[in-house]
């Protein structure tokens, strides 16, 4: 769906992306490392950088957490020797999860589609931007609904149920290190909510960086990484909760 | 002392430079000077451009034959790399430091493991190395006359020494697995001597199971490592199993029997080695691990700890004395008469 | 490229920042901060062969009073082996020849202006900084640094009461060594996304030169494996801090119960040797990838199976991370799992024999300089060979019942990456120190400093594998309490003082590096008539590397002595040539 709203204001295409390097108004691919003389590659060529960049800053986390998981299942099979009896014996006793976590869970879910949407309309705002910035075309009084920053907010509420969530395990007797599985829900759901803080301030400079009007390419490159770097938080949330929930 | 003091002067004569700020030529010396200077200075070819158009290496020519310099580089290499190779293998040859004579019954099989590995990786390690010190100086630059050779390999060659490579390493290690098997894949035989050894900053202590046959609990409340003894086990003496059993700070055992060792440990990782046993087993928190081995050799064995374990792993030994059978059952059975 | 081509080229080269602080300090030019890894790996050097020297000092004179320190009691021999083994493994071998000169020659190698994400370059070495400066807090805090030893086996380092320097000091070994992870893995993701996707036109995969393909590997290793000893350190963490038992069963220190109870030491093992074994890769690859390039260059011979080279890099980083068991022999580990272990542990010796292979074959038929990067070249072959060797032993777990813990560990660990790799870090600062500093170093200083380390490094760790062999245990702080450590003596006080002596032919190195900044000869720009495209450009390189020009790339990086070329060596910029295959 084609939206001809636009953020940028001036009318020469040019400069309408903001981008340092020189270019015609089409952007769509053209590979390579950009002009001999423009020391900047074009949009195509840095939005593929960024993402190849994220899929490697990704692994480094998936190996985190799947170093937690095996630190957990190894934990939940292990025996201990009870040096009074000189037996081993297994101390694996599974936490109530709160129901506020499949809340949350939703909350955060949704803030997946809402960052989707967010990201899907900056990519249509650059692709179209040739067009919407002519002279001749008039702007449509379409709604600009703010998905980055309805995603934002919903990232916030999913930090802060995180909170109540811990809040309630405390309060049924669960702290960090009442048992090993207590243990587990803190490490992983902290950590957690340590890599989703950064996904929202990455947004938050998203947002800064629209309401300082820097360059739509840039922009529309750091809410696509933001974007697929949210979509992983999600999606490893759910497998968080489901490690939690059912590998017990 | 002549290679000394020509090293010296070409020093003093490079710092000389530099106070100067004068380039000097490299000159010229008499060629048998030259090549015992050149381990230590070079007389090559000027790196500097001060003459704004050197073009650089035209055919190699470009850089000035260095025959002289090159030779004596070349062979010192090769002297020095074959000599380090002798010197060290002579010593593994001559056994002048070498593994303690063993005393147990797994001792023999360990110990032709190790000459057939050290053959085997000795051969390798000298025909390497000597193979360097040799390729070394023998393609040495030797003027523009000898080209080098245009090979990007030999896919051939690849395979051979990858396929042989592989079947000395894995050949090596399976032909070591049935001693691994025998010394760890099988617990103890069931009239093994048991032996529970527990490991404590920095303490060994040895504990016998007594006429009931039974290990009696022990309680970590319970422990008092100044008291010595029960006390440091933290023996819980309500558990009747307890009540026979024997503490003592020097493990005695018969000779020509397995012993069965439990290893147990208080507060951080030890590990029990005694090398003429040539056995060594961690001492775990939390687990109590099963290990055994027999000892073949009357004496007097140390124990040392072989992990790290705090300020004093260094002076955490004990003493393992191995008697007659007839001395062992005496000593256990006063032992077991004091408890009483 | 003659000095007027390099004039020109300088004239049409993107202006960098100006500024002290934008331009040294705050640089976002990968060479400046290649050089910063560098020199801060030169100080974590220093330090860390202070403490070593130390620790010689006290092993075979325990109750001497040294000047300032005064006597060292056993636990601060334990801070020093501990502060030691931590600060050269992280601070030197996975900074300089990854950090230093990877960052700064990887993308001219492969033809690229930059890194791929300068801002997050700079941010990686400052992040290391911090760690660093983190790392030697420890020694002043209360209790000092910690003493469980680089490898951190717990309980011993998770319970604050097990030793001094367990307290605080240990917190912020951990911390700092957190803070390194973060910036290893910013730099690795520069590098592996670099490698990737900025290579110049022609530039492709089989035709990066060997040293590319070793940075690029070593990334990928250290991108997988940091982020376990992240986990790794955060447990710990948690468990000397929060009361969880991740790591510590019911035990009692002091007469204290510590209140854990559950908890696997053997989780600690497991999860630090993951990133252990690999982290071993990648502080040697690096150099073994130098070495290919400095066999082939100095021999004026194309490397001897190139495409062999690049698939044992790739085997030894993928078969490093299988193989992580062969530290945990003795640990209590299921002796089956051992066996699996010390089997893979035998296949990557396979590799590597191919990689000495193939360097033997490069210096057969070659025309050999000795030119000092090359002394060091061959000088990191044989020192490879002689620690790679004593390898085997360790890896079957039969004859690592009589090894593990002793002194033989330590012998084979130091040739091959306390020696070896730091061969390779000499090489390469004589080997490009040329093109950084647009200056030679002393060629006769240089030689010097090859021999006295050459000799003296044999000096010190081949005598180690014989005190292994006659039972020596690792990491005593001295050998009065066991009677048949006396016999050992006499060895140990040789080692210390071939310590002793090569330590002082150190400091050869740093005068002739400091000095040859200022005052050695002026270099052109291709000295070593190689052929990779750092040697295209001028000298140093502008700071856009190629002065406004992206390389076209037609020839692979070993073209030397092509038959019918007009000299022996062909540019990987040149022309594509007849005869060259």
């Amino acid at each position: 769906m084609a939206s001809f709203s636009t953020t940028a204001t001036v009318s020469d295409p040019r400069v309408a992306l903001g981008d340092d390097s020189v270019l015609p108004p089409v952007l769509a691919g053209g590979g390579d490392d950009g002009h001999p003389d423009s020391g900047l590659p074009d949009y195509a060529t840095r939005l593929r950088r960024a993402r190849l960049g994220l899929l490697v800053a990704l692994t480094p986390v998936l190996m985190l957490f799947v170093s937690f998981t095996s630190a957990y299942v190894v934990r939940q099979g292990l025996p201990t020797l009870d040096p009074h009896t000189a037996t081993l014996v297994r101390d694996w006793i599974p936490v109530a999860l709160p129901r506020l976590l499949l809340i949350n869970t939703g909350v955060l879910v949704l803030s997946s589609v809402f960052m989707e949407l967010a990201r899907r309309q900056i990519k249509s705002q650059v692709t179209l931007v040739s067009i919407t910035t002519h002279p001749r075309v008039s702007r449509g009084d379409q709604a600009n609904i703010p998905w980055l920053a309805m995603t934002l907010v919903l990232g916030i509420i999913f930090l802060f149920g995180q909170w109540m969530a811990w809040r309630q395990l405390a309060a049924s007797g669960f702290y960090v290190a009442t048992t090993p599985s207590s243990s587990f829900v803190y490490l992983l759901t902290g950590t957690h909510a340590v890599h989703l803080l950064g996904g929202v301030l990455a947004l938050c400079g998203a947002g800064i960086a629209s309401l300082l009007s820097l360059s739509l390419a840039r922009r529309s490159i750091v809410v696509d990484v933001t974007a697929w770097y949210w979509h992983f938080m999600a999606g490893l949330w759910v497998y968080i909760l489901c490690l939690l929930e059912f590998a017990s | 002392m002549r290679l000394c003091g020509v090293a010296k002067k070409r020093f003093r004569t490079l710092f000389g430079e530099k106070v100067r700020g004068e380039q000097k030529e490299r000159f010229k010396k008499p060629l048998a000077l030259r090549k015992t200077c050149d381990i230590f200075a070079p007389v090559s070819v000027p790196h500097f451009s001060d003459c704004g158009e050197f073009e650089q290496g035209l055919s190699g020519e470009g850089r000035e034959s260095n025959s002289g310099g090159s030779r004596a580089m070349g062979l010192v290499l090769l002297v020095v790399i074959w000599l380090i190779t002798f010197i060290s293998t002579y010593f593994f040859i001559a056994k002048t430091w070498w593994l303690p004579v063993g005393a147990s019954a797994a001792a023999a099989g360990i110990d032709q493991h190790f000459t057939t590995t050290y053959i085997l990786m000795g051969i390798v390690f000298v025909a390497a190395q000597v193979a360097l010190g040799y390729l070394v100086w023998s393609y040495r630059d030797r003027g523009a006359a000898f080209k080098a050779s245009y090979s990007h390999g030999n896919t051939t060659l690849e395979i051979v020494w990858t396929v042989l490579t592989t079947i000395l390493f894995v050949g090596l290690n399976l032909t070591s697995s049935s001693i691994w098997a025998s010394e760890r894949f099988r617990p103890a035989a069931s009239d093994s001597v048991q032996v529970e050894v527990t490991g404590m900053q920095f303490a060994w202590y040895f504990r016998y199971p007594g006429p009931d046959g039974k290990f009696g609990a022990t309680n970590p409340e319970l422990e008092d490592a100044s008291a010595g003894g029960e006390a440091a086990l933290g023996l819980d003496t309500k558990d009747p199993a307890s009540k026979d059993d024997v503490v003592s700070g020097v493990m005695v055992v018969p000779v020509n029997r397995e012993i069965e060792v439990i290893l147990r440990a208080h507060d951080v990782i030890h590990s029990f080695f005694i090398p003429q046993m040539r056995f060594k087993q961690d001492a775990v928190p939390g687990l109590a691990i099963h290990m055994h081995f027999t000892p073949v050799q009357t004496g007097e064995y140390e124990i040392l700890c072989a992990e790290l374990c705090g300020l004093g792993h260094y002076k955490m030994h004990g003493i393992v004395r191995v008697v007659p059978p007839e001395e062992f059952d005496k000593w256990l059975a006063a032992r077991e008469a004091e408890k009483q | 490229m003659s000095s007027h081509e390099s004039a020109v080229q300088a004239a049409h080269a993107h202006a960098g920042p100006q500024g002290f602080i934008r331009k040294w300090v705050f640089s976002l030019d990968h060479k400046v901060i290649g050089l910063q890894y560098y020199f801060l790996a030169l100080v974590a050097v220093f330090v860390g062969m202070f403490l070593s020297l130390l620790m010689r000092i006290h092993l075979i004179w325990p109750t001497a009073a040294l000047p300032l320190l005064g006597d060292i009691r056993p636990e601060t021999y334990l801070t020093l082996v501990t502060m030691h083994g931590t600060i050269m493994v992280f601070f030197v071998l996975t900074t300089a020849p990854q950090g230093g000169f990877g960052n700064y020659f990887l993308p001219i190698q492969i033809g690229a202006p930059d890194m791929a994400f300068p801002v997050l370059n700079m941010l990686s070495f400052w992040t290391t900084f911090v760690g660093f400066v983190v790392m030697i807090a420890a020694f002043f805090v209360a209790g000092g640094a910690p003493l469980h030893g680089w490898t951190g086996y717990t309980p011993l380092s998770a319970v604050q009461s097990t030793g001094p320097g367990e307290g605080l000091g240990a917190d912020l070994w951990i911390i700092s060594i957190a803070i390194f992870c973060i910036g290893a893995l910013m730099g690795a993701l520069n590098f592996i996304t670099t490698t990737l996707d900025m290579r110049a036109k022609g530039m492709t995969m089989m035709r990066m030169p060997l040293t590319v393909w070793a940075w690029f590997v070593t990334a990928i290793l250290g991108l997988l494996a940091f982020g376990v000893l992240l986990s790794a350190g955060i447990l710990l963490l948690m468990d000397r801090n929060l009361g969880t038992s991740f790591y510590v069963p019911l035990i009692t220190v002091n007469g204290q119960l510590t209140g854990h109870k559950g908890g696997s030491p053997l989780l600690w093992q497991h999860l630090f040797w993951f990133f252990g074994h690999p982290e071993v890769y990648i502080a040697i690859l690096p150099a073994m990838g130098l070495a290919s390039q400095l066999l082939s260059v100095f021999s004026r011979k194309p490397i001897f199976g190139y495409k062999a080279m690049v698939y044992a890099i790739l085997g030894i980083g993928f078969l490093g991370f299988m193989v992580w068991g062969h530290h945990m022999f003795m640990s209590g580990m299921s002796p089956y799992t051992a066996f699996a272990f010390s089997i893979m542990t035998m296949g990557i010796g396979v590799p590597s024999a191919i990689k000495t292979f193939n360097w033997l074959g490069t210096i057969w038929g070659g025309r050999i300089r000795f030119d000092s990067p090359m002394l060091f070249a061959i000088g990191f072959v044989s020192l490879f060979v002689s620690g790679g060797i004593s390898g085997p032993f360790l890896a079957q777990p039969v004859l690592d019942i009589q090894l593990h813990d002793t002194y033989f560990v330590p012998g084979h660990f130091h040739l091959i990456m306390g020696v070896a790799s730091i061969f390779g870090i000499f090489a390469a600062t004589y080997y490009w120190f040329p093109k950084m500093f647009g200056r030679m170093m002393n060629e006769s200083m240089a030689r010097w400093h090859f021999w006295f380390s050459f000799i003296g490094t044999y000096a010190i760790f081949m005598p180690m594998h014989y005190l292994g062999m006659a039972g020596m245990p690792r990491r005593y702080s001295q050998m009065t309490e066991v009677a048949y450590l006396h016999d050992l003596i006499p060895l140990q006080k040789f080692i210390t003082y071939a310590a002793f002596i090569t330590i002082a032919g150190q400091l050869i190195f740093l005068v002739n590096l400091f000095w040859s900044m200022f005052k050695g000869k002026k270099a052109v720009d291709n000295p070593w008539e190689a052929t990779t495209l750092e040697w295209t450009t001028a000298t140093p390189p502008p700071h856009d590397n190629f002065g406004g020009h992206t390389p076209v790339v037609h020839n692979g990086p070993y073209e030397y002595g092509v038959p019918g070329a007009p000299r022996d060596y062909v540019m990987q910029s040149d022309p594509e040539i007849e005869g060259a295959h």
